[in-house]
This record gives C-alpha cells, sequence and structure tokens, in this order.
C-alpha cells in the first residue's frame, strides 16, 4: 500500500474555472482536503476537482507550497518570499485565499492568510473594517454608542 | 462549477474568528462594534490578554486608579463568565499587586487552563520597573505561581515575570518549548530542574532576574537547548559554562563579570553581545578574548562597541570566519576607565593600511549594519574598508545617532560623503540594494570612482532613509536611461546634475520644510528656493512623468513605468524621517 501511494508521480488538480495543475505529490501534502482524496484512490495519476477553488488562486497556494516544501530554501528566504507573497495581493485576495485555505484544510497557510488579513485591518477605523468585510452597521447610533463606552479602554 | 462570486463578499463566522484570533486582544475587542454578528465573533478569540494597563493609568490620583482597578477586574470578570469559546491559545495576565488581587487571579488561570491554554503569560510586574536597569533585585516577586498550574501539561510557551515558581514542582510540562523569566531570584538548580524536566525546553530567557551565590555552571549536557538569551540580570557568577551542542542563539546583555566562559555550542547561528551597561574595565580583555573564541562558529554577530574596545573588530573578524550579518553599535560611553590598548594600532592607518583581508569579508560577509554612527574618521575607515573589500557584500545600512544636534549631524554626513572610496563597489557580484538608513554615502566628487554601468546597472534600488541627507546627489553613468528619485525630506535637499548623464525623469518631493532649509537644483533648468512654493515649481520637472498630481510620484510608479518601457532603472528613494517624526 505504502509502495503504491509512493509511485504516485504527478497530481493532477482542477480549479473551479476548469485550469489545471499538475504537481508533484509533496506539493499537496499540506492540503489535507486533497491529500485525504489521494488516500482513497490507488492509482497512479489522480486527478483531483477542487470546485470551491478559482485557477488563479491556486496557482498562487501551489506557488506558496513549493517554496515552503523546499528543503534547499533558507528560513530567511522563505520569509523574504511570504513578505512579498503578501505585498502583491489585494484584500479581496486575502479573503479568497483564506476561504480557499479553509476549504483545502491548510492549517498554517490558512493562519498565515488570517495574520495578513488580520495586519490590514489593526489599527484602522471602524468605518475601514467595515467596508474591507462588507458589513453593514445594524447597530443604532445608541447601542453602538453604549458599546463603546461598554469597551471604552479598547477605543482610547 | 456553482461557484459564485459572491461566495467571496460572505466569510463563515468561524474563518472570521481565525482572522479576530490573529489581532491582539485590543484590536479584537474593538471589533465587537462593527455589528451584531460581530459582538459574538470577538468574543470567540482564541487570543486573550487581561492587561491593567490597558484600564488603569497610574498618574491619576489613588482613588482613580482604585475605580480603574475595579473597570478592569470587572471587565476580567464579565469575559470569563461570557466566554464560549472552547478553546484558548494564548492567555496573558497583567497586574499589579497580585497579593490583592490572589482570587482574579485563580479565577483567569482556571479559565485559561480549562481551555486548554498553549501560551500562558503572567506578568505581575510594576510598570516603571521597566526604567530601573541596576537595582531591580530589589523587587521582589509577591506571589507564587498556584499549584495547579503544574498539574497541567499543555503549556507549549510560558513566562512568568515577577511571579515566583517552585522548580522542583515542574515536572509535568511535557510540551513546553520556550520559557522567559523575569523579575525574580533564579537559583541554578531551578534552571536546571527546568532543563531536565521538561525535555522539549527548546528556548530559555531570563530577564531583570538576579542570585548572589550560584555559579552559572550547566555542566550537564542539555541537547534540546536552542536558544539563550540572559537580558540584564544581576547573576554574580564568575562562571558561565553551557554545554548544549545545538545550541544556535545565544543573546548576553548585562555587565562582563564573566571569567570562566565556556560555551560548547559548535551549530552557533547568531549571538548577540552588548556589555553597554558596563562602566568600567577592570582587566576583562583575556576573559572577552576567550569567550569570542567560544563564539567562533556564528553565522550573525551582533555586539556593541565596548568589545571593540578591547580587541578591534579585526579581531572578531578572524575569529569568526563564517559571518554573514554584521551589526555594530555603537555604544554611549567613548572611553572606559582604567582601559589600556593592549597592543598599539594607529587608528588612522589600521583600516587604511594594515587590517587584513579576513576570510568571512572575503567570502561570507553579506550585510553590515552601523548604528548609532557619530561620524569619526575611524568610523568612515572602517566603513570604506568593508565597502571596498567585501566582495559579497550585498547591503550596507549606516544609521547616524539620532539625538545629536543637528550640526552634528550635518557634519557626518558631510564626512561621510567625502569618504573616497564609498562609490567603489566593486565585484560583480554586487547587486539588488545598497540600502543606506540615515544617510548616504554617495557624495558629490566621488563620481569619478562610480564604477562603469556593469556594475551599478544591477542596483535596482537604492532606498535611504533619512533625517539627516542633506546632499541627495544623483549620478549615473552614460547610457542609463532612467532615474527616479524618491525623496521625503524635512530638510534641504541638493540635486545635482552633470553634463552627460541622462535626463532625470522622476523626482518625487514630498516633504514639510524645514524653517531654513535650502533647496537647490543645480545642473537643470532652474535654481530655486523650493519651499515657497514646491508644487509648482516641480511641476515642470515632473511633466514628462505620466500621472504626475502634485508633484508626488510613488516610487513604485517608476518601478511600473520602466518596466513597461523595458529599460533598466535605478531608483533613489530618499526616505527622510517624515516631520511628525519631530514632533513627539
Amino acid at each position: 500500500m505504502a509502495a503504491e501511494k509512493s509511485s504516485i508521480k504527478i497530481i493532477t488538480l482542477i480549479a473551479a474555472d476548469g485550469s489545471v495543475f499538475e504537481v508533484e505529490p509533496n506539493i499537496v501534502k499540506e492540503m489535507k482536503t486533497v491529500q485525504s482524496y489521494i488516500d482513497e484512490l490507488d492509482q497512479n495519476t489522480v486527478s483531483i476537482p477542487l470546485p470551491n477553488v478559482f485557477g488563479n488562486d491556486l496557482a498562487m497556494i501551489i506557488e506558496y507550497c513549493k517554496k515552503h516544501a523546499s528543503e534547499e530554501e533558507t528560513k530567511e528566504a522563505k520569509e523574504e518570499f511570504d513578505f512579498e507573497f503578501v505585498k502583491r495581493m489585494k484584500s479581496d485576495d486575502k479573503l479568497r485565499l483564506l476561504q480557499a485555505a479553509s476549504y483545502l484544510n491548510m492549517e498554517s497557510f490558512l493562519q498565515f492568510m488570517a495574520k495578513a488579513i488580520a495586519a490590514e485591518i489593526e489599527n484602522q477605523s471602524v468605518e475601514f473594517v467595515r467596508d474591507y468585510f462588507q458589513i453593514e452597521s445594524d447597530f443604532t447610533p445608541e447601542e453602538e454608542a453604549e458599546l463603546r463606552k461598554e469597551n471604552e479602554w479598547a477605543f482610547k | 462549477m456553482g461557484v459564485s462570486i459572491d461566495m467571496l463578499s460572505w466569510l463563515p463566522d468561524s474563518l472570521l474568528s481565525t482572522i479576530v484570533s490573529s489581532l491582539t486582544f485590543k484590536e479584537a475587542v474593538r471589533t465587537s462594534i462593527l455589528s451584531k454578528n460581530w459582538v459574538n465573533i470577538c468574543k470567540s478569540t482564541t487570543n486573550i490578554e487581561f492587561n491593567e494597563l490597558f484600564f488603569v493609568k497610574y498618574d491619576n490620583s489613588l482613588d482613580i486608579i482604585d475605580a480603574q482597578r475595579r473597570a478592569f477586574s470587572d471587565f476580567t470578570k464579565k469575559w470569563i463568565q461570557n466566554c464560549d469559546q472552547s478553546v484558548i491559545e494564548k492567555f496573558s495576565l497583567s497586574l499589579t499587586l497580585p497579593d490583592i488581587y490572589v482570587q482574579l487571579i485563580d479565577r483567569c488561570l482556571t479559565f485559561a487552563l480549562s481551555k486548554g491554554v498553549k501560551h500562558l503569560e503572567i506578568d505581575f510586574t510594576y510598570p516603571t520597573w521597566m526604567e530601573d536597569n541596576f537595582y531591580y533585585d530589589i523587587y521582589v516577586a509577591m506571589v507564587e505561581l498556584p499549584r495547579y498550574v503544574y498539574a497541567y501539561s499543555g503549556i507549549e510557551s510560558l513566562k512568568l515575570y515577577s511571579c515566583n515558581f517552585i522548580a522542583s514542582e515542574v515536572v509535568n510540562f511535557h510540551s513546553l518549548k520556550e520559557i522567559s523569566l523575569g523579575y525574580m531570584r533564579l537559583r541554578l538548580f531551578a534552571i536546571k530542574a527546568l532543563l531536565t524536566n521538561c525535555k522539549k525546553l527548546e528556548s530559555l530567557s531570563f530577564y531583570k532576574c538576579w542570585n548572589s551565590d550560584d555559579d552559572f555552571d550547566l555542566k550537564e549536557e542539555y541537547l534540546g537547548l536552542k536558544k539563550l538569551v540572559i537580558n540584564r540580570c544581576h547573576f554574580k557568577f564568575n562562571i558561565l559554562r553551557i554545554n548544549a551542542p545545538n545550541l544556535k542563539v545565544f543573546n548576553y546583555h548585562g555587565l562582563m563579570t564573566l571569567f570562566v566562559i565556556d560555551i560548547r555550542s559548535p551549530g552557533l547561528e547568531k549571538v548577540n553581545l552588548d556589555f553597554s551597561l558596563e562602566h568600567g574595565s577592570q582587566g576583562h580583555g583575556h576573559y572577552l578574548y576567550q569567550f569570542l573564541c567560544q563564539l567562533a562558529p556564528a553565522q550573525v554577530l551582533m555586539v556593541c562597541s565596548y568589545l571593540l574596545q578591547f580587541m578591534g573588530i579585526a579581531f572578531m573578524l578572524n575569529s569568526c570566519p563564517k559571518l554573514e550579518h554584521l551589526t555594530i553599535e555603537m555604544c554611549d560611553r567613548k572611553v572606559l576607565l582604567g582601559y589600556e590598548p593592549m597592543f598599539t594600532v594607529d587608528p588612522d592607518t589600521f583600516w587604511v593600511e594594515t587590517a587584513k583581508l579576513y576570510k568571512c569579508v572575503r567570502i561570507n560577509l553579506k550585510e553590515v549594519v552601523i548604528k548609532g554612527f557619530k561620524g569619526t574618521k575611524n568610523e568612515f575607515n572602517v566603513i570604506n574598508y568593508f565597502v571596498v573589500r567585501a566582495r559579497n557584500l550585498k547591503k550596507m545600512s549606516i544609521e547616524i545617532l539620532k539625538d545629536e544636534k543637528v550640526a552634528t549631524r550635518r557634519q557626518a554626513a558631510e564626512l561621510l560623503l567625502m569618504s573616497p572610496k564609498l562609490c567603489a563597489l566593486n565585484g560583480g557580484e554586487q547587486e539588488s540594494s545598497f540600502n543606506c538608513s540615515h544617510n548616504m554615502v554617495f557624495g558629490n566628487e566621488e563620481v569619478k570612482s562610480m564604477p562603469k554601468s556593469t556594475n551599478c546597472a544591477h542596483m535596482l534600488s537604492l532606498t535611504l532613509f533619512s533625517n539627516t541627507i542633506w546632499y541627495v546627489g544623483v549620478w549615473l553613468n552614460d547610457g542609463e536611461p532612467f532615474i527616479g528619485v524618491n525623496v521625503y525630506a524635512p530638510y534641504d535637499v541638493f540635486v545635482k546634475k552633470r553634463d552627460g548623464w541622462p535626463r532625470l525623469e522622476g523626482l518625487c518631493i514630498e516633504s514639510i520644510f524645514h524653517e531654513d532649509a535650502e533647496f537647490l537644483i543645480k545642473g537643470f533648468d532652474v535654481e530655486v528656493d523650493l519651499y515657497e512654493d514646491i508644487e509648482e515649481e516641480f511641476m515642470w520637472f515632473l511633466n514628462d512623468f505620466h500621472g504626475m498630481e502634485n508633484g508626488i510620484l510613488v516610487a513604485n510608479e517608476i518601478v511600473d513605468a520602466a518596466r513597461k518601457k523595458n529599460i533598466e532603472l535605478i531608483l533613489f528613494n530618499v526616505d527622510f524621517d517624515k516631520a511628525y517624526d519631530f514632533e513627539k
């Protein structure tokens, strides 16, 4: 069984928009959703549809996984990569990738994206954060004022 | 495929909760105001920090402080009552007067432990203690870690400040990886007990701890230990012996009281030594020498100039053949009492003539950071030495000492400009960024020695942060088609253009000018006093450049434009400290 599994050379991932990615097994190790697929199937080539992930996002996730799965890269190089990776993303991308990470069940990538999003909303105004998550306030002004008063220390 | 774009506008609460948990506790609480749903989401944070400092301002009258303390304790209790999150990752409790709040502490800790907390921080220090660097051993910890905590085995990292613990009880912390202890009397047997009983312990930090009787003598081998930090501790020991073959990071900040030093760690990667608390030298040279010998394998070494007075950087470079990053932080004190050099060195000529080409400089050194630059001649010589000799140097940062007077800084900057060899960035491998904080080292007259474009064409960005630059000189060799200069300047800036160099296409000035600032542009069509009306005067300059408004050009615009045009770019980005940095 173990031998069969290791014989899998290429895994094909099919994104929501139909784009196809061929990756090596060690790249998808972090994607528990994909991994459980592979564990169920005993075939040499595996093709896995991922209807909740867009092609662009999947490409980015694979890029991230490749970098982090590589043993040649130093810790510093990986950190630098992470920094650049987040830097070139828009807020929408981050939210989408967070969802993708959640769907693919990638624990560390999920935390990484959550941190990136947290960094973006940190020290921002309430209006900014509402806008960011597209939230409509359902408080009356009085309710909001009361909440503010209740947690006064946090708004200083 | 059944995916709608709308799915993106809606994140499930579980994911929002993950995001909130990545925020600091204060920020998390602030999200409660977003909407009714978020009132619950914010309560689900797994990162809780109850800190008295958020509530209490200690400069108030006692009555007010009392009321503020009550508000803190009420908030804490209420949060614990309402918390329906089943897991807590990190729990931090900071308060003063722990002997009075015993019940509250109990309540918090039982709560945290019942939620499977992994990272626990307990800090009972008083805010003013922070300022005291010498006599902190009067702050005796008032309370002990409650007994039931010892029975809990899930802690991965633990911070105890001013909270005693009984070392012999620590037998269940099987997953403990990091421990940080501060403001307590710490006996050697306690350290040993921790290292022996916590098999997974990797990181050990002490901050302002003290003891008077034991030597720091860890003879036994501790394979797990990877990081050791001794920060401002009053350990009155003479012996520092650590037998940790896998130690990677070692930081020591404090007095030089070590006489026997024995560190057996061939895999050391980062070492940080800071003796700036030291006020005299009583023949420490020999011991320091031994110390450094032991640190030879390090790849990153940070030292303060105390060390340099004894050995000189030269000695250190010789001892560390694998050194890649070198940070030199100048201490305030210049000459130590009773210091006599062990051998005579002529500071004027040493770095220019005598200094050897050490192995680490020749091969491994990649980054040099000099902090607190004062502009003495010797400092220039050292900088010169590195720039010219270090073949693989990719980054050099110089920060001028901030609190010196403006005039002194100006002088230092000017002196730096006169340095003859700084522009000779030789060695074909050099590229990417030459990063120079608080000053730039490209001087007016050195253009002649600026290497041909083969060397600097690879230099895509030059970033200069400074509140000390007065002269920004921009030079380029023939054939460089494009330059962007990005200046944030509270001070006067001098931009000079020479014939034969290509047109400066982009210049960004974003500045609030200093009162006596003088802004000169020479070699261009105009020479103006810019601070009168910067926008108008500069528009002509920026007309060629697309999309310019108000004379502000963002650096990335230049880069983008250059990419589109597919031309080689040299971008000088000068980031003076923003004006508000000075208003504090």
